[in-house]
C-alpha cells in the first residue's frame, strides 16, 4: 500500500528525481513512495524519456587531432581496474595509510582521555602530510544503524575516505557529495561486496563546505553520512 | 557488413576488445565531446571532461542494461554529469540557458536517429521549440546543468514553487507532444 505521503507532494520531486539531481533526502522520500505506487512510477518512467531525449538533443562537436588515440591510451590494454584508476589506487593506498596511522595512534584523540598525547599525535600526522584538519563521520543506513565511516582531510589535495563494512546491499554504490549550500555533486563509485567495500579520491571542495556523503545503492535506501558544521 | 551495435560494441569493451574499443570512441567521439563542450563551454575542460567520460564508460560497460535506455543516452548522461561535476569543481558558470536552448533548436543532420519512444531527435527538438521561454529555460538547466528547482530559483530570482511550476509544466508538454509511455 503506497505510503501516507500524499502521491502530488512525490510528483512535485519526479522531475528532480528524472533529472538525477534531487537530494538525498528527497529521493529517499520519494523512493519510498514510488516503491509502493504504480502510477507515480509510471509517470517516473515516463518523465524519465523525455529528459533522455532531450540529452541526445546536444550537439555533435570534432574533438582535436589526436584525441581519439589519448583516450584509447587512458584506457590503455592493462586491465580495467589497474590501468586508468591507477591514481585511485595510489591514492587508496595513501589514504588507507593514513587513516590507519589515525586509528592506530590517532583515533585516541577521538574517544579516550590523553588527549594532549592524542592531540599531539594528530598534529604531527596533519604535519607530516602538510594536511589542515581531518574529521570524520558516521555513515547510517535504514533506521540510522552505522554501516561504515567517511574520512575527509583537508590538505593539498584534499579528499575523502569511505569505508563500508555491513550495508545491507551489495554492489555498486552511487557517492554523492552534498556541500553546505545544498548542491550534490557526483564523485564516484564504491563497490561493496558481502557487505563490506572501500574507496577513497581527491576533491576539490574544501572540506568545511562539506555537509553530507551519500551513497546510494542499485536498490535500496541511501546511505549518509553527516558532517557536523563546527 | 551491417556495422557492429552499440550493445556489441560495449559488450566488447567490457571483455576488453581493443577493436571494439577503438571503434566505440570512434564513433561517439563527436557526441561526447559536443556534450562536453555544450555543458562546460571550454574546448580543453572539455576534453578532459570527454576522455573521463569514455573511462568511466569503459569501467562500467560491463553494468550497462540496454532495459534502462539505449547506449547514446547513458553515454551522453555519464558525459553530462562528469561535465556537471567538472563545472562545479572549478566554479565555472555554465553557458546561458537561453544560448543552449537556441544551439539545442538547430537543425542538424541527426533527424533519423530514434530517440527512445518516439521516432526522432527532429520530433523532441520540435516539441521543445513549442515551450514558452520561461519553461524551456527551466528544463534545460535541470537537464544539462544539473541544478536542482531551487538552484534555478536562486539563480532566476523568483520564487521557487514557480521554477517548480514551469519544470512540470514544461515536461508534462514535452511528454504529451512526444507521447511518451511507459514502455
Amino acid at each position: 500500500m503506497p505510503d501516507a505521503r500524499p502521491c502530488d507532494e512525490v510528483r512535485d520531486l519526479l522531475p528532480e528525481l528524472a533529472a538525477g539531481v534531487a537530494s538525498g533526502d528527497d529521493r529517499a522520500r520519494a523512493l519510498s513512495h514510488l516503491a509502493d505506487c504504480a502510477a507515480c512510477r509510471r509517470e517516473l518512467t515516463q518523465l524519465t524519456a523525455v529528459l533522455d531525449g532531450l540529452v541526445l538533443l546536444a550537439p555533435e562537436h570534432e574533438p582535436s587531432p589526436g584525441f581519439e588515440s589519448s583516450v584509447l591510451a587512458a584506457l590503455g590494454p592493462a586491465d580495467r581496474h589497474a590501468g586508468s584508476r591507477r591514481p585511485g589506487r595510489v591514492l587508496t593506498a595513501v589514504a588507507a595509510s593514513v587513516v590507519a596511522a589515525a586509528l592506530a595512534g590517532g583515533v585516541l584523540w577521538w574517544v579516550t582521555a590523553d588527549d594532549r598525547r592524542a592531540g599531539d599525535q594528530y598534529r604531527r600526522t596533519l604535519a607530516e602530510a602538510d594536511g589542515r584538519y581531518f574529521v570524520a563521520a558516521q555513515v547510517s543506513g535504514a533506521l540510522g544503524r552505522d554501516v561504515g565511516t567517511v574520512f575527509a582531510y583537508e590538505g593539498d589535495p584534499s579528499w575523502l575516505f569511505v569505508t563500508i563494512d555491513g550495508a545491507p546491499v551489495s554492489g555498486e554504490y552511487r557517492v554523492q557529495l552534498v556541500t553546505a549550500d545544498h548542491r550534490s555533486i557526483d564523485i564516484g563509485w564504491c563497490d561493496v561486496s558481502d557487505g563490506h567495500g572501500s574507496w577513497g579520491r581527491t576533491v576539490r571542495v574544501p572540506v568545511g563546505d562539506i555537509r553530507r556523503i551519500d551513497l546510494e545503492p542499485p536498490t535500496g535506501a541511501t546511505l549518509q553520512a553527516r558532517f557536523e558544521r563546527g | 557488413m551491417a556495422p557492429l551495435t552499440d550493445e556489441s560494441l560495449l559488450a566488447g569493451m567490457a571483455v576488453g576488445d581493443a577493436d571494439s574499443t577503438a571503434a566505440f570512441v570512434r564513433r561517439y567521439q563527436a557526441r561526447v565531446y559536443g556534450m562536453a563542450l555544450t555543458v562546460v563551454g571550454i574546448p580543453a575542460l572539455a576534453e578532459e571532461v570527454a576522455q573521463e567520460s569514455f573511462v568511466k564508460a569503459w569501467r562500467h560497460a560491463a553494468a550497462y542494461d540496454a532495459r534502462r535506455g539505449r547506449v547514446a543516452t547513458w553515454l551522453l548522461t555519464i558525459t553530462r554529469n562528469t561535465a556537471i561535476d567538472a563545472i562545479r569543481y572549478r566554479r565555472e558558470s555554465p553557458m546561458d540557458p537561453d544560448a543552449l536552448t537556441r544551439v539545442l533548436l538547430e537543425e542538424r543532420g541527426r533527424g533519423g536517429e530514434p530517440a527512445d519512444s518516439w521516432e526522432t531527435t527532429d520530433q523532441v527538438r520540435a516539441a521543445l521549440r513549442t515551450l514558452p521561454p520561461d519553461q524551456s529555460r527551466s528544463v534545460v538547466l535541470m537537464t544539462f546543468y544539473g541544478l536542482t528547482a531551487r538552484d534555478i530559483a536562486e539563480r532566476e530570482g523568483v520564487p521557487l514553487g514557480t521554477v517548480k511550476s514551469r519544470v512540470r509544466r514544461g515536461l508534462g508538454a514535452l511528454r504529451e507532444r512526444l507521447g511518451a509511455t511507459d514502455a
